[in-house]
């Protein structure tokens, strides 16, 4: 970790006109950590990536990096570099160019500026296209140019804005290796904006969850992915099922729940709880098991397979509870293959509850995940 | 009937294509037949036959004092076409540029520019000569006038530079700044050089229009004469082939100016191909 690069975001606010983009924003982002910002378009995740990066003035707040106030700071000169999800080399000058631009801007000598480039073209392992312009490369190459332009300045700060979504499947999985590779190598802190959940998962130190403009939850990907903050976390981050219930009595290190169909749920003490609050909570999909009784139990939900898709390494079953959300279950593929179900089957999906997790923040909206 | 390509053309294309021809002739006819002209012999009239084929009526241009203040007139066009060239390449690229950020008033900024294509060229010429008498200034080819060209290249180039700028990318000029560059260095090394064949095209519109332009500069040019007005001044009054001969004379630069935008844009193409090169 190093302090040079850290980040600390207070109580930052963007307006425009009557529109909140960014609502009162607080987060601290260690130095050299990777952070991915994920969320659905519009929740202000790339509006906050171009505060950080100068290209948007704050209405409120601060912006410190390093320590240092750089809210009003320049662009380019805050030690910060962009990414662009285009892209945007400049198609009027050869790969050589378009990586030395900012030392050209910074008045460094044509000799020595078109060295450092080719070095930097070489690092990305394009130096045998220097001569080309960007017009002449293939995605992962324009991809792989922009990212030598970034990094020839020494940033402090890489922010990268959906990198990968303009790449195909193939490419996707290889450039995210060779991001997670070259952010350990250099050390310094990557913030990456990204709506899918697998890419967050797969490279983050630090995940930040946004919705309507406000932070939903910032933690690891472990916390994120196993106790979610609120439901709409819960849905967005995927591999989750949400429930809701009453309260129906509180005991020592105990909460009990009944959900819509009268099932009663174990729950851990949920602060401040009385008998008839609602409550949410989820139950991940992996640790469900099907079971055919019709007998009702604690901790299950009964309802009708609607489709089952096998995935290679498990099976996902859907069940229609009479709820708005089908309820997913993944399957171990030998217990599955040993008592197959059908679609149209009434079942009783079942946990142990251990497994169930509270959700403590009322954001409810529905979050569509992507999945892999 | 079936919906492959058959070589058989039914009536229908050899009617368009007749068509078409005629649309050629009418359109480039006219022109050849002043071009062929103004090749006539010394003896010859402003009709055919040819009576030989000569340079004569080329020559007499400039040596009869018959026509009164030609080559002024010529000068002083090419010189209102520059003018306006370069102030309509600089003024667009700006104006282009503000156009994109919502500003204050922009909408009727927007409209008022528009209106003067739309204002018919004679009555806005009135209208400035009008204005300077009133003022008390007196009318001349290269403030009036220059003025009332303008009026016509301006809203041209502007309209022009949209289409231009549509296709430009403003995170170029983001990724510009975030490099580090100034406001300056972004236009220079980056908007401009990007821009460069669509500015050529407004500067071009911006000579032509104003080259050939003649209801806007009769009330507005005072004392001496564009090279339009003297034409048709000539029209009038010349019944020599030395009115054809101008007319190949000013079409020729026209073309020229044209061919100088096209190599000018194929220096600056090679010149990126040799920067390519390293």
């Amino acid at each position: 970790m190093n302090d040079q690069s850290r980040i600390d975001i207070r109580k930052v606010s963007k307006l425009y006109g009557p529109v909140r983009a960014v609502n009162s924003v607080d987060l601290t982002i260690e130095g050299g950590a990777y952070c991915c910002m994920i969320g659905p378009s519009g929740c202000g995740k790339t509006t906050l990536l171009r505060m950080i990066a100068g290209h948007e003035t704050p209405s409120s707040g601060t912006i410190l990096i390093g320590g240092e106030d750089v809210t009003r700071a320049r662009t380019g000169s805050r030690g910060t570099a962009l990414m662009f999800q285009n892209y945007a080399l400049f198609p009027h000058l050869n790969l050589t160019e378009n990586v030395a631009f900012s030392l050209k801007v910074r008045g460094v000598s044509t000799a020595e500026r078109r060295d450092k480039a080719r070095e930097m073209l070489d690092r990305v392992q394009l130096l045998h296209l220097a001569e080309r312009v960007p017009s002449e490369l293939s995605g992962g190459q324009q991809q792989r140019v922009a990212l030598a332009r970034a990094l020839i300045t020494n940033p402090k700060v890489l922010l990268l804005d959906e990198p990968l979504s303009a790449l195909d499947e193939f490419l996707r999985l290889k450039m995210r290796v060779e991001l997670k590779r070259l952010q350990s190598e250099l050390g310094i802190t990557f913030i990456h904006v990204t709506h899918t959940q697998p890419e967050a998962i797969a490279l983050a130190d630090q995940v930040v969850v946004m919705d309507h403009g406000v932070i939903d939850q910032a933690a690891s990907p472990r916390e994120v992915y196993n106790h979610p903050y609120s439901p709409y976390v819960a849905r967005f981050m995927g591999g989750q099922n949400v429930l809701t219930g009453k309260v129906e009595s509180v005991e020592r290190g105990h909460t009990v729940v009944r959900s819509h169909d009268g099932t009663m749920h174990d729950l851990p003490t949920v602060e401040g709880a009385k008998p008839g609050d609602t409550v949410n909570f989820s139950v991940r999909r992996d640790r469900v098991d099907l079971s055919s009784d019709a007998e009702v139990m604690r901790n299950s939900i009964a309802g009708t397979v609607v489709n089952i898709e096998y995935q290679g390494t498990f099976v996902k079953v859907a069940l229609d509870t009479g709820l708005r959300e089908e309820f997913v279950a993944y399957l171990d593929v030998d217990k599955y293959f040993a008592a197959p179900r059908e679609v149209g089957m009434k079942v009783r999906a079942a946990w142990d509850a251990k497994y169930n997790h509270i959700l403590l923040g009322q954001n409810n909206s529905t979050g569509t995940p992507h999945e892999d | 009937m079936t919906q492959t390509n058959t070589p058989h053309r039914g009536l229908a294309f050899y009617l368009l294509a007749a068509f078409f021809g005629l649309f050629v002739v009418f359109l480039y006819g006219p022109m050849l037949m002043i071009f062929i002209l103004s090749f006539q012999g010394p003896t010859g009239g402003l009709t055919f036959p040819m009576h030989g084929v000569s340079f004569h009526w080329f020559g007499d241009l400039w040596s009869s004092s018959r026509y009164g203040d030609l080559g002024g007139a010529f000068r002083r066009s090419l010189v209102l076409g520059g003018l306006s060239l370069v102030i309509t390449a600089v003024v667009c690229l700006f104006a282009g540029l503000a156009f994109r950020h919502r500003f204050w008033g922009a909408g009727p900024i927007f409209y008022l520019a528009i209106v003067s294509l739309v204002v018919p060229g004679i009555l806005l010429g009135l209208g400035i000569s009008q204005l300077f008498q009133l003022l008390g200034i007196q009318l001349s080819w290269w403030l009036s006038g220059l003025g009332a060209h303008l009026s016509w290249t301006l809203p041209f180039g502007l309209l022009i530079m949209f289409a231009v700028l549509n296709r430009f990318d403003g995170s170029w000029e983001e990724a510009a700044r975030d490099a580090g560059a100034s406001a300056w260095q972004v236009l220079s090394y980056v908007t401009v050089p990007i821009l460069f064949p669509g500015l050529i095209a407004v500067a071009l519109f911006g000579f032509t229009l104003s080259y050939d332009e003649m209801p806007r500069s009769l009330l507005t040019v005072g004392g001496n004469n564009t090279l339009p007005i003297e034409i048709s001044n000539m029209t009038t009054n010349v019944t020599t082939p030395a009115l054809y001969a101008i007319g190949t004379v000013t079409s020729a630069v026209s073309f020229l100016v044209i061919a100088a935008a096209f190599v000018a844009i194929a220096i600056v193409q090679k010149r990126r191909a040799r920067a390519q090169k390293g």
